[in-house]
């Protein structure tokens, strides 16, 4: 990439809002005289800490010495925006954005282009300022994110709790960045009076997350944003190990609007810093933008409009819409001695297997597991029942979301069924390519695309994940099913047993949606990644405890970061330390336990503020403590308890 | 109805050995004119403190029946003066042989004296029939090995690292520097817990000081139990640490004899998860006979009674093993299968496992809560061989023995071969197991097993078990690299080949007991209630850290107990954690640690004996610091290393 401008960066460049809130914003933009287009990114993790300088100053800078003025704006009542937050994108907050957008495209060093950005809350902010169609919007990148239901798919999954990244991770630690003190302290002393707003009035955001769990039992309202209203271009980026693939690939379906998407085998990061198929993202991006914002014909129209990471064979691949209109579905029974074939039975004969409910299975095949590990997941496959294909003849390319159909039966009280597709080598090593998971209460907490749930004569129709994974020959394609998937999802009450019918009349099958070998087509050529420097974040730490006197498992993983930053009156430092830990009992009687301790710290010379932070939600409730010293001696406390409602 | 008579408790009686050491111990006594007979029970656990509590009801039991009992405390532990570096060498085993007399010669002593304890204690009273003291008419030892440090370090050749040095040795050097639990007015215990400090050494350092002096240290564990003269009933327990040594105790002793084997973990049969008999009715019948001289019949009894598994049920025997037992072989054979005879199948082959250094955290019959896990857990860090489903059900009586042909490419090999139940729905349950280094054999634990030929193949002999395996079910044997953390991992990567089938016959002999038809069984009677010092459930966890590939195991337990501290009442509490990780990538990484803490306190003072013990590699550091009412009071610090020099073999 050529570097064309010199870049400068304005910190604390305040947006009047329409309600008399401003929010801060740090502006990098080319050194200049002409109006430049500028790309906004919203967020809630601090522009002056973990979001600036810790991430995204680097991207930015880039993209200012290519043309564009680049905002990184905190939304309301985080970092250094005035005004309060009591949950994720409410409609305040989301009426900042379309206004952000316009008065951006008003300031006399803004040609009126704008674009929006962003990676997980940021690329849900972008679609939902999308989504309302700003007049100035002219295109849209979007990492990791997307909501057709605001924040719903943050709060369940599969009909269920989303428990780790949600109750014992983001939401711990969202309460943790949201008491913070912005880490930038502007010389009029306004920070002051910015977080004693935030003080004043912020709620936990796990706390609002618990509210709207048990507020709305019967599951979400109907989907509520429409990607297909949006005009603006959209450029999806998404990865087949990351928490939204599923919703990025319906709203690539879902949008009319010129549109791309890639997708990568990444988890929750950006693609030069993903475990595998790392590719310079910000030369794409500069790309979208140039075109849809410059006018600069950079051919990234001229492309086919999907380009996959196919795991397994390790290589990036072009196609004309996900999934390929090649694929063939190749239905898959379950039968008998666990095995699994094309074979339909012949309707005669047909059997159960059966297997008592554990709370703990799901440890082992977590395809989000911390640091793209994926491990041998045959300890939880004892949880479960098991059908596997004889070795496969030629290499399989799965290519789309595959389905399952479940004919099955409980004695529990509720019923969660999880299947995961495994690919099991040689040796007899099993791990996970892609899963899903229904709750049996029907279309209930879980929103239609996780499948459909019949009662009478149980079955359910399960949409797993979609992903592009090739299993080598030689190696064996397996269905593992199982009544839970911890800690990612709240297990059910038990005990119980669930039994899964094959063969017969109603036997349980699945369909994997196979891609012809595609013989010798063009291939995108993506550029090496820029090394990116490391700013003090250590890998994360994961563990998993089996403790067999107690018939539990705990699942702890925790994470810390050490910052230095411009504290607008000197240097400072910004550390912060989490610990999530995860605790099921096998045959669950209760609630779970999902507990998130976050200890943030800001320090210069003569101030040392730490925010310690505790959410435990447990058989009672939720309790959810912030408290605050300053040079060690208390200065604000605050405690939320809420309890789980009579059943 | 038997006769109960009242008792009456003299604390810290004082027993003098011929070297001018005291030995302290508490005597019950029943309230009779004539003389009584005696028990001893030997004990470093701290007669003032955890002992009692835990079988100061079954000494007063056995007092109700008519004996006078000491429980002592043994030399440089508890109240005895003296100091220990070691236990059960010469001075000791002298001090056992004087105590008995010491005992008969008491004017309310009949001049027939018995020895019994459990663990520790059976070890004594092992030792103690071995030195003939001219007034000891019987004993009872109740899990307990015989003899030798090798046989509780070195298991099967290799060191036991967790169960060794980080359970049993991290614990006793806490307990070894506690002040007496008891304060004699006159202030004797003072100088008593003083010279504990000045000399005392732990148990652990003392072991491999023995160790690295290349010792033999003791005699051979036959040479001392044939020595042994008076009727001995020897204890077992299935799930305990020695079957294996109790269970050849009996076949070795030549006098009078009777064993009972029953399913218990290293607990008494009141306390066992099943096959609870009242053994206090059953001691009293044996002391009875050679003390008392009455006839209760238990030696016409058959000798042997044994708890089969599974079974459940109490069996008598006339030997164990059975004489009726035939052994069976089984073939490893192609596909993972187990097979009787001439099969049939292609010439033979091999299978090939990795080694991994964390296998065996689910395979360890010794502790209690494995009765619920399925070992299918363990099963793919090794090879299963599998019998198809049992047509009739198969009783194992006796000690099952595994011959296997293999090759290594680690630079160390444990080969260990576990013995499961499969059951209809695929849940496996382990049933015993066996190992063997067979890369540097140390010249200890020759009784697990033995390299054959060329060193191309190796016998092990599995611990012995009774156990029946029901139609429908199948057999499995299991082999892997590691008994972690049970032995310390061997260091180093490699594969490990098992070769199957014709050519080079790998097989498992198991001896199988016919079935019995109609025959007496014992009728032990039902257990008492008896009350066990407060503590919390044992804490158990393993943990798998998927980034670094290590699993750390974690066990601990605490306990707490209100006693007669002399002065007043006092309080003795007691914390123990040990941990062991292995790594799946780095195995000579593998570590242990410990940390005690035990605390005495009364209105006037607070003692705290806290020790941390780490073992790394083949290093030992361990560190011993006693606080008194919150004030450093003493400390003491000891490293050794395993470290083979270079002029060594």
């Amino acid at each position: 990439m050529e570097l064309v401008f010199e870049s400068e960066t304005i910190k604390n460049l305040l947006i009047p809002m329409s309600d008399g809130v401003t929010l801060a914003a740090d502006v990098y933009r080319p050194k200049v005289e002409d109006p430049v287009p500028a790309i906004i990114m919203f967020c809630p993790y601090h522009k002056d800490d973990t979001y600036g300088p810790g991430s995204w100053e680097g991207p930015m800078r880039a993209m200012a010495q290519m043309g564009y003025a680049c905002l990184l704006i905190d939304v309301r009542g985080t970092g250094s925006s005035g005004g309060f937050t009591i949950s994720p994108f409410t409609d305040r907050e989301v009426l900042d954005y379309y206004e952000a957008v316009e008065w951006v495209a008003g300031t006399e060093w803004c040609d009126g282009r704008v674009g929006l950005w962003g990676k997980s809350y940021g690329s849900i902010a972008a679609l939902l300022t999308a989504v309302q169609n700003p007049p100035h919007l002219g295109a849209v990148v979007n990492f990791h994110g997307v909501a057709t239901n605001k924040w719903w798919d943050l709060i369940y999954v599969g009909g269920r709790l989303r428990l780790m990244e949600t109750f014992a991770q983001f939401g711990p630690r969202m309460t943790c960045d949201n008491f913070m003190p912005p880490a930038y302290r502007d010389e009029d002393g306004r920070w002051l009076s910015v977080w004693e707003e935030h003080l004043e009035s912020n709620l936990p955001w796990v706390v609002s997350a618990f509210d709207v769990a048990v507020s709305q039992p019967q599951g979400p309202p109907e989907p509520s944003i429409d990607l297909g209203q949006i005009k603006a271009p959209v450029y999806l980026w998404s990865g087949w190990r990351d928490v939204f693939p599923k919703q990025m690939v319906e709203a690539y379906q879902a949008l009319k609007s010129p549109k791309k998407i890639t997708v990568g085998p990444y988890m929750h990061v950006l693609p030069d810093d993903g475990h595998a198929g790392r590719i310079d993202y910000l030369h794409e991006v500069k790309r979208w933008f140039d075109h849809w914002l410059l006018d600069k014909d950079a051919g990234i129209m001229d492309e086919p409009p999907v380009a996959v990471y196919v795991q397994g064979a390790e290589t990036w691949v072009y196609e004309d819409d996900f999934p390929p209109p090649q694929c063939e579905p190749r239905e898959l029974y379950l039968g008998g001695e666990g095995s699994l074939s094309e074979n339909a039975s012949d309707g005669a004969s047909g059997g159960t297997d059966s297997f008592p409910y554990d709370a703990t299975a799901g440890v082992y095949s977590d395809i989000r597991a911390p640091q793209g590990l994926v491990i041998d997941q045959r300890p939880d496959e004892l949880k479960g029942v098991i059908y596997t294909t004889p070795p496969l003849e030629e290499d399989m390319e799965i290519c789309g979301a595959p389905e399952a159909m479940l004919h099955y039966e409980s004695t529990a009280s509720e019923t969660l069924l999880v299947v995961k597709i495994n690919d099991v080598a040689p040796d007899g090593r099993s791990t996970i390519i892609t899963w899903g998971a229904l709750d049996a209460g029907g279309s209930g907490k879980e929103t239609p695309y996780w499948g459909e749930a019949s009662k009478s004569n149980p079955s359910m129709l399960l949409n797993l994940i979609p992903t592009a994974y090739v299993i080598p020959s030689g190696h064996r394609l397996r269905v593992f099913i199982s009544g839970a998937n911890f800690p990612h999802q709240s297990p059910s009450f038990g005990p119980g047993d669930i039994s899964v019918r094959w063969g017969g009349e109603a036997g349980s099958s699945v369909m994997i949606p196979v891609r012809p070998v595609r013989g010798d087509a063009p291939k995108p050529a993506f550029g090496i990644p820029r090394e990116i420097p490391r700013t003090g974040t250590s890998a994360p730490q994961w563990t998993i405890e089996q403790r067999p006197v107690e018939r539990s498992i705990t699942v702890r993983i925790g994470s810390s970061v050490s910052l230095g930053i411009d504290g607008g009156e000197g240097p400072a430092t910004v550390r912060y330390t989490h610990k999530s830990t995860v605790t099921a009992k096998q045959e669950q009687p209760s609630q779970p336990s999902a507990y998130g301790e976050s200890w943030g710290c800001w320090e210069n010379e003569r101030e040392k503020i730490e925010v310690q932070t505790v959410s435990a939600l447990r058989a009672e409730g939720l309790d959810v403590s912030v408290m605050i010293t300053l040079n060690g001696a208390p200065y604000w406390q605050k405690r939320w308890s809420r309890v789980w409602p009579e059943e | 109805m038997k006769v109960r008579y009242q008792t009456k408790v003299t604390k810290n009686v004082l027993i003098p050995m011929s070297d001018g050491v005291t030995l302290a111990a508490d005597l019950y006594r029943p309230l009779r004119d004539q003389p009584v007979p005696g028990l001893i029970s030997f004990t470093p656990y701290h007669k003032d403190g955890d002992y009692t509590a835990r079988f100061g009801e079954a000494v007063r039991g056995l007092t109700q029946a008519g004996y006078a009992h000491l429980i002592v405390d043994v030399r440089g532990t508890g109240n005895s003066g003296g100091h220990t570096v070691q236990p059960w060498r010469e001075r000791e085993q002298r001090d056992y042989y004087e105590a008995v007399e010491w005992l008969a010669a008491q004017e309310w002593c009949s001049g027939k004296v018995g020895v019994w304890g459990k663990s520790y204690g059976g070890i004594a009273t092992l030792l103690t029939a071995a030195t003939n003291p001219p007034h000891l008419s019987a004993v009872a030892p109740y899990m307990g090995v015989a003899g030798s440090w090798y046989d509780l370090m070195y298991v099967g050749g290799r060191l036991s690292s967790f169960t060794f040095i980080a359970q049993f040795g991290s614990r006793m050097a806490g307990w070894n520097f506690m002040p007496p639990g008891y304060r004699d007015p006159e202030g004797r215990w003072l100088s008593v817990w003083r010279e504990h400090l000045e000399s005392n050494a732990p148990w652990v350092v003392g072991a491999l000081d023995t160790v690295l002096a290349g010792e033999p240290g003791f005699e051979t564990i036959p040479a001392m139990l044939g020595r042994i003269q008076v009727p001995v009933y020897v204890w077992a327990g299935w799930r305990d640490v020695f079957p294996k040594e109790m269970v050849d105790t009996y076949r070795i002793i030549k006098s009078p004899k009777k064993l009972i084997a029953g399913p218990w973990f290293h607990v008494l049969p009141e306390a066992g998860h099943a096959g609870r008999i009242d053994f206090l009715d059953e001691l009293t019948r044996w002391f009875d006979y050679w003390l008392k001289g009455e006839d209760t019949g238990i030696m016409d009894e058959p000798p042997v009674a044994v708890w089969v598994q599974g079974d459940d049920k109490w069996y008598f025997e006339d030997d164990f093993p059975p004489p009726q037992v035939e052994v069976r072989e089984l073939g490893l054979e192609y596909g993972g299968s187990l097979l009787e005879g001439e099969a049939g199948l292609p010439e033979g082959g091999v299978d090939s496992f990795v080694y991994d250094a964390t296998s065996g955290v689910l395979g360890d019959v010794r502790v209690p809560a494995v009765l619920d896990l399925d070992h299918r857990g363990e099963e793919w860090k090794g090879l299963t061989y599998t019998t198809p489903a049992l047509e009739e059900e198969i009783e194992i009586c006796g000690a099952p023995e595994v011959t296997i042909h293999f090759e290594s490419t680690a630079p160390e090999t444990l080969m260990v071969a576990k013995l499961c139940d499969v059951y209809p729905d695929g849940r496996s349950h382990l049933v015993t197991s066996g190992w063997f280094d067979v890369s540097q054999p140390t010249g200890y634990g020759d009784e697990y097993g033995e390299l054959l030929g060329d060193g191309t193949a190796v016998h092990l002999r599995m611990t012995p078990t009774a156990y029946l395996f029901r139609a429908g079910h199948s057999l499995r044997l299991f082999i892997s690299g590691a008994h972690f953390p049970y032995v310390a991992p061997g260091v180093g990567a490699g594969k490990i080949s098992i070769r199957w089938g014709k050519g080079g016959q790998s097989s498992v002999r198991l001896p199988v007991r016919p079935p019995r038809g109609d025959v007496a069984t014992p009728e032990f009677l039902t257990p008492r209630e008896i009350p066990h010092p407060p503590s919390r459930a044992p804490r158990w966890r393993i943990e798998q850290d998927p980034a670094a590939k290590t699993m750390t195991v974690h066990m601990g337990f605490s306990s707490s107990l209100g006693i007669d501290g002399g002065e007043g009442p006092a309080t003795m509490a007691y914390d123990h954690q040990c941990w062991a990780t292995a790594s799946q990538t780095q195995p000579a990484h593998a570590s242990t640690r410990a940390k005690t803490w035990g605390c005495w306190e009364s209105e006037a003072d607070k003692i705290e004996v806290s020790t941390v013990t780490v073992f790394r590699g083949l290093a030992l550091d361990l560190s011993v610091s006693i606080t008194l009412n919150g004030a450093s009071y003493w400390q003491g610090q000891w490293s050794r290393s395993l470290e083979k020099s270079e002029d060594s073999d």
